[in-house]
């Protein structure tokens, strides 16, 4: 189920919350894992089991590191029951999400002809298998308690705002709300905010922006002009739809009495690449340093061994969005940035910040052309189209979709950065106008609901690109 | 207002809407048929143990609740209106809307329909047009070579033996001077003599509206000439081309429909007419008849009407009566039986669209007898939805006029309804359909 669907929005959501506010307390999580079994199984009903055996063994290995410990005072025991946890949960992410990818090259190589196995991918694998390991891992590294009470275990993985596309809400970060939430109205209101600025970054802004992706993928006059359009389009599209996501899973967790993390601060105004992943899918890149850059030995190591653990963890990243090369390219292609920033541009950058930030929007662009590619070769021809390669550099195409979709790209470049935030807190400092603006709030909110209302009722492209991963 | 009252507000008022919303999308009661935008809503799905495993339930479910969401013309409406005056935009679902007149853009030239396009009409031309038995009588002696792969669905293969290939021309390159080397080989057409071979079949294209409506420039369309040369450059062996483009203008078009308005094709008639007859000396190519311009019952909103889901004033459709026509004998063959049928069916002007008044709309098989006719002479034509309004126009001169759309006719079997004997073959379609057959037609 789609949270910017008239399913998830005018027929779930209203029963839930319902049902959610009239149980008492100590029911509250069974309500929530039941509501988010039915819908992870809306949408992904075979997969229902798989979902549920991975809880059910993780709370069995939670519990068995932490009797490792406690009762038999035996860290190596403990730590085995840790890496069954990580082989198992890995090994079911690769055989769905990667096993046809690594027979394709296997087959390649060898010349060899195995039959691929054509496992559909469940939805939100990537994510709550990360959040299982998590939390396996943090029992093991006695950061938390193994939870004793399966429901609140299941609840917290299952927990449907965050259960199919993030953000990846670790189990440290929500431990004490599992068994104590309180409700307010300011976070209630604060949620549906979040859930309301989520439906419009996605339905209006994404989807939109995602017409000129496919115009630009059919039409037959590719120009210079036209592709960099392209380029701004998808990174745009990329940002919105995730970031639209994110917004409305924290303001749904807000709403049900949950902090979630932050996963996205404006990423396109930061001046580096290096700047860039930290505002950008910020809880896989927390995930990542946590669980795998510094275990490998972080930057506290040689030049050699540093640069070793940056290509690995960016190969590990690219992958993790999907089982193709041109996602491992697209990840090593950061790692080489994040290198020569290390080592050359890092001064440089920080003393120019207006160059810092052409360079960051450039590489961000080139690399969410490798990102949507259907293969390499497509998109090195892309790049070499925004560089002039073989195209002309207008034509009449192109200027019909600036002029098409001109406002659309100047509202989503502006939006994604932090001046419209500026404005409003800065209107709000002004006695008065706070007064008007407050209700222009409420207005605004419920003008938005309508418009998306009335998008997704006419209803054409809705995607959500990050549920393929 | 304090923080608590803006909270309580946000909090109140969207509960409100989503639950009030929810409610009205249950208890209102479902509608069948969306009237703008022509096509049946989605029905409520039964839930069985296998949709639901399958997920096709929930697939379903989420159509049906889009469709049957309470107020939906009023949301499209606010969607098209906000596309277009907030964001600016200049389309709406493709539909734009300049000088009051509703086109669709359609900028790319789908060269797998022109090339699926060339071989229907070929394959026609050889297997019922110059037949070995047409062929045989005009004492050509040649053998009987190409007959075409059929597939099992009635198409006609990719493989056969005139398989035209226009794909050399897909990067938009267009070279006519190109065109004798056509892929088309070996065939009986190629071995007559020009004056002949062409003097039974026609060709004539419909512009699209874009096509006198923009410059280009404005709004991207597709090169109408350009277009045309390939399917004359196809069919150059087989048919003489009718160019029809320089008699029609915007106004010939309805505002808030892709189609043409019958009451302005008379010109267009004697054109046509005038290029079938020139080698006929059995029919006259005498003025035809004064006509009599009558009103449809209603008001018309076109098909881009809905699909743009903004308000815009309707035309009114019209139609042509004269002597002629009002004792035409028009029957149609779907089911099997001739089955009689008005020239116009008053009945459909309020129906799902109004511009099937013109000889029933989407009918495989219409015959029309002219009891009035001077001549025995046939005219077969093979159409889509402009040619049902212009055909009542073309059949005054013909002792009989064959409508055929093969769309819902494969045209490998034809063979069994209509007679080519001694009849004038015309192949008129729309530019949109012709680029898009490969699949419309195949549906």
């Amino acid at each position: 189920m789609l949270f910017s669907g008239i399913p998830f929005l005018f027929c779930f959501l209203p029963v839930f919350m319902i049902i959610y506010i009239i149980v008492p307390r100590r029911m509250k999580n069974i309500a929530l894992l039941m509501g988010s079994l039915f819908f992870y199984a809306w949408g992904e009903p075979r997969y229902i089991i798989l979902m549920i055996i991975q809880i059910s063994i993780n709370y069995i290995l939670g519990l068995l590191i932490e009797y490792s410990y406690e009762v038999k005072n035996n860290k190596k025991m403990a730590k085995g029951y840790m890496i069954i946890s990580v082989i198992f949960g890995l090994g079911i992410l690769g055989y769905y999400k990667y096993a046809d990818f690594f027979i394709e090259n296997f087959n390649n190589i060898t010349g060899l002809n195995i039959e691929l196995l054509k496992v559909a991918l469940p939805v939100g694998i990537s994510f709550y298998t990360f959040q299982t390991l998590s939390y396996t891992i943090d029992v093991y590294r006695r950061q938390v308690k193994a939870q004793k009470n399966y429901i609140n275990l299941a609840m917290y993985i299952t927990m449907f705002p965050q259960l199919i596309a993030g953000p990846i809400v670790r189990y440290t970060d929500i431990k004490a709300k599992l068994t104590d939430r309180e409700y307010s109205m300011e976070q209630i209101a604060y949620g549906i905010r979040r859930l309301v600025i989520g439906l419009f970054k996605k339905v209006i802004i994404a989807n939109t922006l995602g017409e000129i992706v496919v115009q630009y993928n059919n039409t037959d006059e590719k120009t210079v002009i036209y592709t960099w359009i392209y380029a701004i389009s998808v990174s745009l599209q990329l940002y919105y739809d995730f970031s639209g996501y994110s917004d409305m899973a924290i303001g749904l967790g807000s709403m049900l009495g949950f902090d979630f993390p932050e996963n996205f601060r404006h990423p396109f105004e930061a001046k580096s690449a290096t700047e860039f992943w930290r505002k950008w899918h910020i809880t896989l890149g927390s995930f990542f340093r946590d669980y795998l850059y510094i275990p490998l030995g972080g930057n506290r190591v040689g030049n050699i061994r540093y640069i070793f653990n940056i290509l690995i963890v960016w190969m590990a990243t690219g992958l993790w969005h999907g089982a193709a090369w041109n996602f491992v390219i697209w990840g090593l292609y950061f790692a080489v940035f994040l290198i020569i920033e290390k080592y050359i541009l890092k001064t440089y950058l920080e003393k120019t910040k207006i160059v810092g930030h052409i360079y960051l929007c450039i590489i961000v662009m080139i690399s969410f052309v490798i990102f949507s590619a259907d293969n390499i070769a497509s998109g090195i021809d892309t790049i070499c189209m925004m560089f002039g390669h073989s195209v002309a550099l207008s034509g009449i195409k192109t200027l019909y979709c600036i002029k098409n979709y001109g406002i659309i790209i100047l509202m989503a470049v502006i939006g994604s950065t932090h001046i419209p935030i500026s404005i409003y807190m800065r209107a709000k400092k002004i006695k008065y106008i706070d007064k008007i603006m407050d209700v222009c709030e409420v207005v605004a909110i419920m003008l938005i609901m309508v418009a998306v209302t009335a998008f997704l009722v006419s209803g054409s492209y809705n995607p959500f690109l990050y549920f393929r991963f | 207002m304090n923080r608590r009252m803006k909270n309580m507000m946000i909090i109140g008022l969207f509960s409100i809407y989503i639950v009030v919303m929810a409610l009205w999308l249950w208890g209102k009661s479902d509608i069948e048929y969306s009237v703008s935008e022509r096509r049946n809503l989605a029905k409520k799905p039964k839930i069985t143990v296998t949709s639901v495993i399958n997920g096709s339930y929930m697939n379903n479910f989420d159509k049906y609740v889009t469709d049957q969401f309470p107020q939906r013309e009023t949301f499209r409406k606010l969607n098209s209106w906000l596309l277009v005056n907030i964001m600016r935009k200049k389309d709406v679902n493709n539909i734009y809307v300049k000088d009051g007149y509703a086109a669709k853009i359609e900028d790319v030239i789908d060269y797998k329909s022109v090339n699926w396009g060339i071989r229907q009409m070929r394959y026609i031309c050889d297997n019922y047009i110059y037949s070995e038995d047409y062929m045989q009588d005009k004492n050509y002696n040649i053998k009987h070579t190409a007959n075409s792969d059929i597939d099992s669905d009635g198409d006609i293969g990719e493989d056969c033996n005139n398989s035209y290939d226009i794909s050399k021309y897909s990067n938009g390159s267009y070279d006519v001077s190109k065109d004798s080397n056509s892929s088309y080989d070996s065939n009986k057409a190629n071995n007559m003599p020009d004056d002949e071979r062409k003097d039974r079949v026609y060709m004539c294209i419909i512009p699209d509206k874009n096509y006198y409506l923009t410059d280009g420039v404005e709004y991207p369309y597709i090169d109408y000439d350009e277009f045309v040369q390939l399917y004359r450059t196809g069919m150059d062996d087989y048919a003489r081309y009718i160019d029809i483009s320089n008699l029609l203008n915007i106004d010939n078009y309805y505002k808030t429909d892709i189609h043409w308005r019958q009451e302005t094709l008379v010109d267009i008639a004697k054109q046509i007419l005038d290029a079938m007859t020139e080698y006929d000396n059995d029919i006259s190519n005498d003025n035809i008849e004064d006509y009599k311009v009558n009103t449809g019952n209603g008001e018309f909103y076109g098909v881009y009407y809905g699909q743009r889901a903004l308000s815009m004033k309707p035309d009114i459709i019209r139609y042509l009566t004269s002597d002629i026509i009002d004792d035409y004998r028009v029957t149609y063959a779907d089911t099997g039986e001739a089955v009689s049928m008005p020239v116009y069916d008053m009945g459909k002007t309020s129906g799902r669209d109004p511009y099937e008044m013109y000889l029933g709309g989407s009918l495989s098989l219409v015959t029309i007898d002219n009891a009035k006719a001077d001549t025995d002479r046939r005219l077969i034509i093979f159409r889509d939805s402009f040619g049902s309004s212009l055909a009542p126009l073309l059949a005054e001169k013909y002792k009989q006029t064959v409508l055929i759309d093969i769309r819902y006719i494969s045209p490998t079997v034809l063979s069994s309804y209509v007679d080519f004997e001694n009849a004038d073959v015309l192949f008129m379609y729309s530019e949109q359909v012709l680029n898009s057959c490969a699949d419309q037609f195949k549906r």
